[in-house]
């Protein structure tokens, strides 16, 4: 390649496995991580799916229903699909536009702007309000019938404005928005992860006269994958299991309609507001088993477009 | 639990509390055998400190309120000592749940009405007549009252400590801006005359402004629709008290009105409907008696303070007369806790404690107690007057009997809600929606 | 041996963050883009702070009018609301809410930073048996939603009596649980030439020091991240300090924020609208500041 800084020559060649001594520290390195495992994450991991085979009302021991759960969930439950679909839009619209939004962002404010910090700190600061109580109220103050959006809809001449949070037409959509809003968490991350490209590499492909958008292509967009790959990873397994965004805003009801009931949300009524603990770990296991197809996807398709540097 | 029995050995297995227990006891033992239980900080839990773990809900202001008042049952007896835990509602209710299953309720809590009879039939309750006689001392009482508390055969789980009725509040101030000064005798009123009293606002102050909120998904005031409908929400024996017409008319009077023009549109709220919500686009709120104190604070602050008034709420016309009723703030010893006659003496103290006219007023409804109530009456805070006003005049009128939600009827609440929101936001028919919410409570009471 | 002498290895010319395309370009030209790109910045800056500004601003006006005004604005001045809400509580009160929210986030800045650095290490260069299992199962934990999985941890942790004490709260992250952050340091660390740490190998430098001399420092953006992440999770958190803590005294923030409106009345806007701010400050603060060790990255430092 012209540049000198094709992916695959950076790439190594396999090392030979590296044993006894070596496995030994890696296990050593781990351990903390194992414990936890045991400990932390594989009790109630199995706890869960345990109980998803139960009748668990919280109050009294659980009774043994086999797959009863199961079989509810898929063939008696409207509202399930309901807010399987509305978990579903919300994932495949926002996850893919934040990510762009983040990314285009992040490359933007890596070149020498003048305040830099200002700026990615004015678009970053959205993201800390996070799932705050207030969020409810500051959504109702931006999509609310008198709100700033309709404030300047009607200014541009629109006429007849919903209360966009309140019309089960929209309001999943003002969720979307709410998700883009908060952008700043994948921003930071591909920051970093610009960061961590050696500038060296740059001025060899300068030295070979690649020009701005090669050196994008060549060398940012590569280097870079491994890092959009997480994020995707991440704000994806974050989308599905969204939750804090539609209970402060439907203030817990996933309403008007259903239209806001997602998945997460859903299953946190089922287990907490209608002590049905043993449904509600039915449909943890549910997603759990969608996202996890979703990331193994991911993780396979990976290898034809993430590069590592190992 | 209403299954087809099977012998299967994981079935005994997970019936049994102990076998879970046991369960658990796995993954816990592992946390303690890698050594990390050392790490633990916290004490012990037993009953040799002598110490009440309370637990109630409230906004931050009722929370500091009875934290103070609940701590100085310290100073009633040597060596006791309270640990609060407060909440707001939303979150003490999954707090309660999450306690519950662990084992780990307070040794004392309240107990919203709706989830009462859950976790007093799942055993998580202490039974209140199992204490040494004398424990919790009902004499001020009237005894009718208090066996009428009585839940599941009769056991005394869970005395009221504060109870409150649905009413109406106006906004005179607002009215008299727009030149109504006139205000209907509400000993007298019915449904009617409210619904054209919000016209006559709506059309008195113009463009921008209504009577009232879309409050159809108020449970508390639709179950007071449907008992002067001569139903209930619930019978006594735990089935379903009233069928679609009965809930069905009262969102027809929220459409019926909505059309008139006299009720602010479900869009424009978005669900907030109260005083302290709405931006002041109305002049009529429908409230419990517990809100009333917030809003007369909350009213001082705007434009120069406005006047409110609690009027009774109206009538169907020709409903009976014994229609009234009252929800409960319940207070419950935990079946765990470790001294149940410390806990039953602190019930006693927050049911009976003088001081409590002084420090609590009506911070949390109108207290049970006769005695207190005339204690908080001589005190003369107008806002308290207002609100036991109106309660006593509630009080006297006859109250046929409010059976809480059986098992399983703990979603009777978001029955109403939804049936309002599909109706209100979904355009979903009236009958059709209230149809799909009776169909929806009926299968979880079969479910429980 | 020693960092220096790995890095001396990849020595290289020194030079910023090269835009020699930009210094060839006429200079007007450069100066409209540059304009334009900040007009477009400061518009899209703005938008997203609306939201913010609006809380500020209502922060500051008297309860009754905050929901009348949507505006930017201020209809009037108040600080009452800063007063009733750093006044609210039980326990110590506010203050204390946000010394706790401080240990809270320390706990578990600490645990995630060391936990998952090493097992992140661990997966990303070392070789062992049972790896890709792992790994899977690893991300497999972040999958099941938490409100399943809170109820048997809470079991567990009532068992062994540490309800009411931090512990459920920072000893997860001492034992490297929040998987997110391992793996998003593998990531990083995958990104890292291998050769580093031959060349440190063939120093004769163990794994251990390979990875707190070479490895460490490369790390320092996902290390910056990390902690940043766990610090915002961790403060605006509320849940799990919910079900927890059950002592006022050892209340964070979030339970203290989520008291001041009453569910029944709605009355307490003024004064959560202002505890919101008290909230954001800590966190925006500390991002500003932490922003700029991501900033100083691996291309200014470690290669100059």
């Amino acid at each position: 390649m012209a540049t000198g800084i094709s992916p695959s020559q950076t790439r190594t060649p396999r090392r030979p496995k590296v044993r006894g001594k070596s496995q030994r520290s890696a296990y050593v390195f781990l351990l903390p991580w194992i414990i936890g495992s045991v400990v932390i994450t594989a009790g109630p991991l199995v706890a869960s799916l345990f109980l998803s085979f139960t009748d668990y009302n919280l109050l009294e021991p659980a009774t043994w229903v086999g797959g009863e759960n199961y079989v509810t969930m898929f063939t008696a439950d409207p509202r399930f699909y309901k807010s399987l679909a509305v978990t579903g839009t919300y994932v495949f619209v926002s996850v893919p536009l934040q990510l762009i939004g983040a990314l285009a962002l992040a490359i933007f404010l890596d070149k020498g702007v003048r305040g830099i910090d200002a700026y990615r700190s004015a678009y970053y600061l959205p993201s800390l309000l996070g799932g705050s109580v207030a969020i409810g109220l500051l959504w109702y103050i931006v999509f609310g019938y008198k709100g700033g959006f309709n404030t300047l809809l009607s200014g541009l001449g629109f006429e007849n404005l919903p209360n966009w949070i309140n019309n089960p037409d929209t309001s999943l959509w003002t969720l979307v928005v709410l998700n883009l809003w908060t952008f700043g968490a994948p921003m930071i991350i591909f920051m970093a992860g610009l960061r961590q490209i050696p500038a060296e590499l740059y001025e060899q492909a300068q030295l070979d006269g690649a020009g701005r958008w090669r050196q994008f292509t060549n060398v940012t967009v590569p280097l870079l994958t491994p890092i959009i790959f997480f994020n995707l990873i991440l704000q994806l397994i974050a989308a599905f299991q969204a939750f804090t965004p539609a209970f402060v805003v439907s203030r817990g009801t996933g309403g008007p309609v259903d239209s806001t009931m997602f998945y997460t949300l859903y299953l946190y009524l089922e287990g907490f507001t209608e002590f049905n603990m043993g449904y509600a770990s039915a449909m943890g296991w549910i997603l759990l088993v969608i996202i996890g197809i979703f990331t193994g996807l991911n993780f396979l398709f990976s290898k034809h477009w993430v590069f590592y540097n190992d | 639990m209403g299954r087809e029995p099977s012998a299967s050995a994981i079935q005994r297995l997970a019936s049994h509390n102990v076998s879970r227990r046991s369960f658990f006891a796995f993954t816990g033992g592992l946390v303690a055998a890698g050594g990390l239980a050392s790490c633990a900080v916290a004490p012990p839990k037993s009953g040799a400190t002598g110490t009440v773990r309370f637990a109630w809900w409230g906004s931050s202001e009722r929370q500091r309120l009875i934290g103070g008042y609940a701590s100085a049952f310290e100073n009633t007896r040597d060596g006791v000592k309270v640990q609060l835990e407060p909440a707001e509602f939303s979150g003490f209710t999954d707090r309660l749940s999450v306690q519950a299953a662990g084992r780990n309720l307070p040794d004392v809590f309240w107990m919203p009405a709706n989830t009462v009879t859950s976790y007093a039939d799942s055993g998580s309750l202490y039974d209140l007549d199992k204490l040494p006689k004398g424990t919790i001392d009902f004499s001020a009482f009237d005894t009718k009252a208090v066996d009428s508390w009585r839940l599941l055969d009769g056991k005394q789980f869970a005395p009221v400590y504060s109870e409150y009725s649905p009413a109406t509040m106006i906004d005179r101030t607002a009215f008299s801006a727009v030149g109504i000064t006139d205000l209907p005798d509400d000993e007298a009123w019915d449904w009617e005359d409210l619904g054209q009293l919000a016209v006559d606002y709506a059309k008195a102050a113009g463009k921008g402004k209504w009577g009232i909120a879309n409050m159809a998904a108020f449970y508390q005031h639709a179950h007071l629709w449907i008992r002067q409908q001569g139903a209930e929400a619930f019978t006594a024996d735990g089935k379903i008290g009233f069928d679609q017409a009965a809930l069905g008319t009262w969102f027809d009077w929220w459409q019926r009105w909505t059309d008139a023009g006299g009720v602010i549109p479900a869009a424009v709220t978005g669900g907030k409907n109260q005083w302290t919500q709405t931006g002041h686009q109305s002049g009529l709120y429908l409230v419990q008696l517990n809100q009333f104190l917030d809003s007369q604070a909350f009213s001082k602050g705007y434009d120069g303070g406005h006047e409110l008034v609690l009027a009774k709420s109206p009538e169907v016309a020709g409903s009976g007369d014994d229609y009234h009723f009252k929800y409960y703030v319940r207070l419950c010893i935990a079946a765990n806790a470790t001294d149940p006659e410390l806990a039953g003496s602190f019930i006693n103290y927050m049911l009976n404690d003088p001081s409590s006219a002084e420090v609590l007023g009506i911070a949390s409804g109108v207290p049970s107690n006769p005695d207190i109530v005339s204690a908080i009456r001589k005190r003369n805070d107008p806002a308290a007057t207002k609100v036991l006003d109106m309660q006593a005049r509630i009080d006297e009128r006859p109250a046929r009997a409010r059976p809480e939600p059986p098992l399983g009827g703990s979603g009777w609440q978001s029955l109403v809600e939804r049936a309002a929101d599909d109706i209100f936001n979904g355009g979903v028919p009236i009958a059709t929606a209230v149809q799909n919410g009776i169909d929806k409570l009926q299968s979880d009471l079969d479910r429980a | 041996m020693t960092e220096t002498a790995v890095l001396s290895t990849y020595e290289l010319p020194k030079n910023d963050r090269p835009t020699p395309t930009l210094k060839r370009r006429v200079q007007p030209r450069r100066r409209l883009r540059q304009n334009i790109k900040h007009v477009m910045l400061l518009l899209g800056a703005l938008l997203m702070l609306y939201p913010i500004l609006w809380l500020l601003k209502s922060s500051i006006t008297p309860e009754s009018e905050i929901l009348t005004s949507f505006s930017l604005i201020p209809t009037g001045f108040t600080l009452d609301n800063y007063t009733n809400g750093w006044q609210s509580g039980v326990g110590n009160g506010v203050p204390s809410y946000i010394v706790n929210s401080f240990i809270v986030a320390i706990g578990c800045i600490i645990g995630n930073l060391m936990s998952c650095s090493i097992a992140a290490y661990a997966f990303a260069r070392l070789e062992f048996r049972g790896k890709n299992v792992m790994f899977a199962f690893m991300l497999a934990g972040i999958m099941l939603p938490y409100h399943v999985i809170a109820v048997p941890q809470y079991v567990e942790f009532a068992s062994v009596g540490l309800v009411d004490t931090y512990w459920p709260l920072i000893l997860p992250k001492l034992l490297a649980t929040d998987s997110f952050f391992v793996f998003l340091m593998v990531q990083f660390l995958r990104g890292v030439p291998r050769e580093l740490d031959e060349a440190a190998s063939i120093d004769g430098a163990g794994t251990f020091r390979t990875f707190f001399l070479v490895i460490l420092p490369l790390m320092r953006p996902a290390l910056v991240t990390t902690t940043i992440f766990t610090f915002i999770w961790n403060w605006n958190d509320f849940f799990s300090p919910l079900i927890y803590l059950n002592n006022p005294s050892l209340y964070t923030l979030p339970l203290g924020l989520n008291a001041l409106v009453s569910t029944e009345s709605g009355a307490g806007l003024g004064p959560m609208l202002a505890m919101s701010v008290v909230s954001l400050v800590p966190i925006a603060l500390f991002f500003f500041l932490a922003q700029r060790f991501i900033v100083g990255g691996i291309a200014t430092t470690g290669f100059k």
